[in-house]
């Protein structure tokens, strides 16, 4: 019997697939949500602070029945889902990358945010004077000095569409191929007792999540070196 | 003057920012170097921000060589505004080289008016190309700083206190840079500063601010500063009824740190109403500078009629025994009486000056209400203290509480006794030249050396 049995690489693979999109959307979404957080000032700037925390403290099934309700046929996703002649966003793939991008997006938006802050307004302002523009200062300098929050923002939102679980089954259900990622995966092993299967499973990710994370630490280390 | 004129800075601000209300009107010639001068909090930083335009007051104008930059209905946004701007600390571009930071607001096209090897040339900046920022010392990356602002080719050079968060000896390391770089280029610049001793070094034009309006603007040298107005009840006449007040008010300037000092070097003498403090500095003074000791500062006579009284007072700059000023005499027998405005100004700038030359000793005749409230001298006391200079001065007893909420509570307590000055000054200056001559020993071997080769 080989480890690498093609139902376990099925579900591998489609949770790699699902965290690299989603941390793509993420880090595309929240970029600019994170820099206008960070420089707006008013009171509806926490307002939108605190919606886009919400996933933080609800339990993911709460936050999976309302994205079910949304995606399903009678909601925006079934709308969205008539374009390409789909009936309904829940229980696909990309109705799993909608549910992820939701549920990770304070763990993404906030690192970024904070980065942002950290810098100030000094250095933006310098280059002003220098004559750049504001896009080129975005991505000249605001970009590479909020480097370590974009880095910490990208891990931390791959981890948690990876691990995610509770909203994965409200929304995705456990269809092999298509929504059968890793951790629903290793419960249904669990389920039905085929234990040397979910210790694999569980073994590959707490190996992926060490290599994650020493991974990004020493890019980050030697890009932080190059700079200095 | 809100009209743009070829050849002339022409600007005016008016708006509240907080609760401080600005409203300035400038016009300035667009060559040589314009002075904006003024206490802490005056508005000067934020007028050179308007002018930048890092800062939008709704009722601005601003023209320079005719170009308009701001007015009613356009505002040019700051990267479309031909300036350099120098910031009070480097804020150089941490993930860049120190090259790549000054190329940053360089031009693409070859053929600039400020070429690259001239700056680095001017800065001294060649060996400090290829470092990273965070490899300079404070002295080098305002240099860095300096240099960026001038690559990026500007027709006006903005410098918002450029030397204020740099120690005395990085001061004096970058200010021979900064007076050939105003010898050497055409640029016009506008440099902010609060410290006189630095605008005399290179400013031809001077404006002087004080609580958001311009008081005043004109060659320098045709004008005198103003000392700041205001906070003028802020330990009002140090009384001690104050000191009932469980929560004690705060100075509103910068809490200073002198915990690094040391304390045998700064001595007040403590005086009550009847002792006449002031002639016992002045003697005491006089015969220290007869004695041939290098001291400096500002100590005061009391001008007397013919029965004794006393009619008014004069001030002394030590160094340069000129006599700064005679204080209007308010009447026969009146004994307060305090130096007008263009009088503490140049007491300002006789104890800046004893600083610059390091003297041994630095007298500033007193710490009394004005300085309590944050006024008089007190800045350059605070100077002349943080430089490591022994400072001899004087406080009436009910300053006292002041005098230590400013020191921090270093210092030595002199009683007004001749003796007392004479003891403190004779034990400080006897363990000084013990310390130098242990310098000179250390040193001794190679001097020796040297002079042989000579012979």
């Amino acid at each position: 019997m080989e480890i690498w049995s093609p139902e376990i690489r099925q579900s591998v693979l489609l949770t790699v697939e699902l965290a690299t999109i989603s941390t793509a959307i993420l880090l595309v979404l929240a970029t600019p949500l994170a820099w206008w957080l960070a420089h707006a000032k008013g009171w509806w700037t926490e307002i939108a602070a605190s919606i886009i925390a919400l996933p933080l403290v609800l339990p993911p099934t709460v936050l999976g029945f309302y994205l079910l309700v949304m995606l399903g046929p009678d909601g925006p996703g079934g709308w969205i889902a008539s374009f390409w002649g789909g009936r309904t966003l829940a229980f696909t793939f990309e109705g799993l990358v909608i549910g992820s991008v939701v549920y990770s997006m304070p763990f993404v938006v906030q690192p970024i945010r904070n980065a942002f802050s950290a810098t100030g307004e000094r250095p933006l302002e310098v280059a002003a004077t220098l004559r750049a523009s504001p896009w080129r200062t975005f991505w000249t300098v605001a970009v590479p000095l909020a480097r370590p929050g974009f880095l910490t923002g990208a891990v931390l939102g791959f981890a948690h569409t990876v691990g995610e679980f509770g909203l994965v089954l409200m929304i995705g259900g456990n269809i092999p191929g298509r929504t059968k990622v890793l951790s629903v995966a290793i419960f249904d092993y669990v389920e039905t007792s085929r234990w040397r299967e979910a210790s694999i499973l569980a073994g590959f990710m707490v190996i992926f999540a060490f290599a994650v994370i020493l991974t990004m630490t020493l890019v980050d280390k030697r890009a932080a070196r190059a700079a200095a | 003057m809100r009209t743009a004129e070829p050849g002339r800075i022409n600007a005016a601000f008016r708006g509240r920012l907080g609760n401080f209300m600005l409203d300035a009107e400038l016009s300035l010639p667009a060559t040589g170097v314009t002075a904006i001068f003024g206490p802490s909090g005056c508005g000067k930083t934020t007028v050179a921000r308007c002018i930048a335009g890092l800062q939008r007051m709704a009722d601005g104008f601003c023209a320079v060589d005719g170009e308009i930059w701001q007015n009613h209905h356009s505002f040019l946004p700051v990267h479309r505004r031909p300036i350099g701007y120098v910031f009070q600390e480097a804020s150089l571009f941490p993930h860049l080289s120190v090259r790549r930071n000054l190329l940053f607001g360089a031009p693409k096209a070859v053929g600039a008016q400020i070429a690259f090897d001239e700056v680095v040339d001017l800065l001294g900046l060649a060996a400090l190309l290829d470092r990273s920022p965070h490899r300079l010392s404070g002295g080098e990356r305002q240099r860095v700083a300096i240099g960026r602002a001038l690559l990026s080719q500007p027709k006006l050079l903005l410098m918002d206190e450029p030397l204020a968060a740099l120690d005395r000896a990085t001061k004096n390391e970058i200010l021979p840079f900064l007076e050939r770089l105003h010898g050497r280029l055409s640029l016009p610049v506008l440099h902010i500063s609060h410290d006189m001793a630095e605008i005399e070094r290179f400013a031809d034009h001077l404006v002087l601010m004080e609580q958001g309006r311009v008081v005043g603007s004109g060659p320098l040298h045709s004008l005198r500063p103003i000392p700041p107005a205001g906070n003028r009840d802020r330990y009002g006449d140090c009384s001690p009824r104050r000191k009932s007040v469980g929560n004690r008010t705060r100075m509103t300037s910068m809490p200073i740190d002198f915990h690094d000092i040391d304390p045998n070097r700064v001595a007040a003498i403590l005086y009550r109403s009847q002792d006449d403090v002031d002639t016992l500095l002045a003697d005491f003074a006089e015969t220290l500078t007869r004695s041939g000791e290098r001291i400096g500062g500002v100590v005061q006579r009391n001008i007397k009629d013919g029965a004794g009284c006393q009619v008014g007072m004069q001030a002394v700059d030590l160094m340069t025994g000129r006599e700064i000023s005679i204080c209007q005499p308010l009447g026969s027998g009146a004994m307060a009486c305090k130096l007008d405005a263009a009088g503490l100004a140049e007491a300002a700038v006789a104890v800046t000056r004893a600083i610059a030359a390091d003297v041994d000793l630095v007298v500033i005749n007193k710490f009394s209400k004005q300085e309590a409230a944050g006024e008089g001298l007190r800045d350059e006391l605070a100077d002349a203290i943080a430089a490591g200079i022994p400072v001899l001065t004087a406080v009436p007893e009910k300053c006292l509480d002041a005098w230590n909420d400013f020191t921090g509570g270093i210092g030595t307590s002199l009683l007004c006794e001749r003796s007392a000055i004479e003891g403190w000054w004779q034990d400080l200056s006897s363990r000084m030249k013990r310390a130098r001559a242990a310098r000179l020993a250390a040193d001794a071997p190679a001097a020796l050396l040297t002079d042989h080769h000579v012979g």
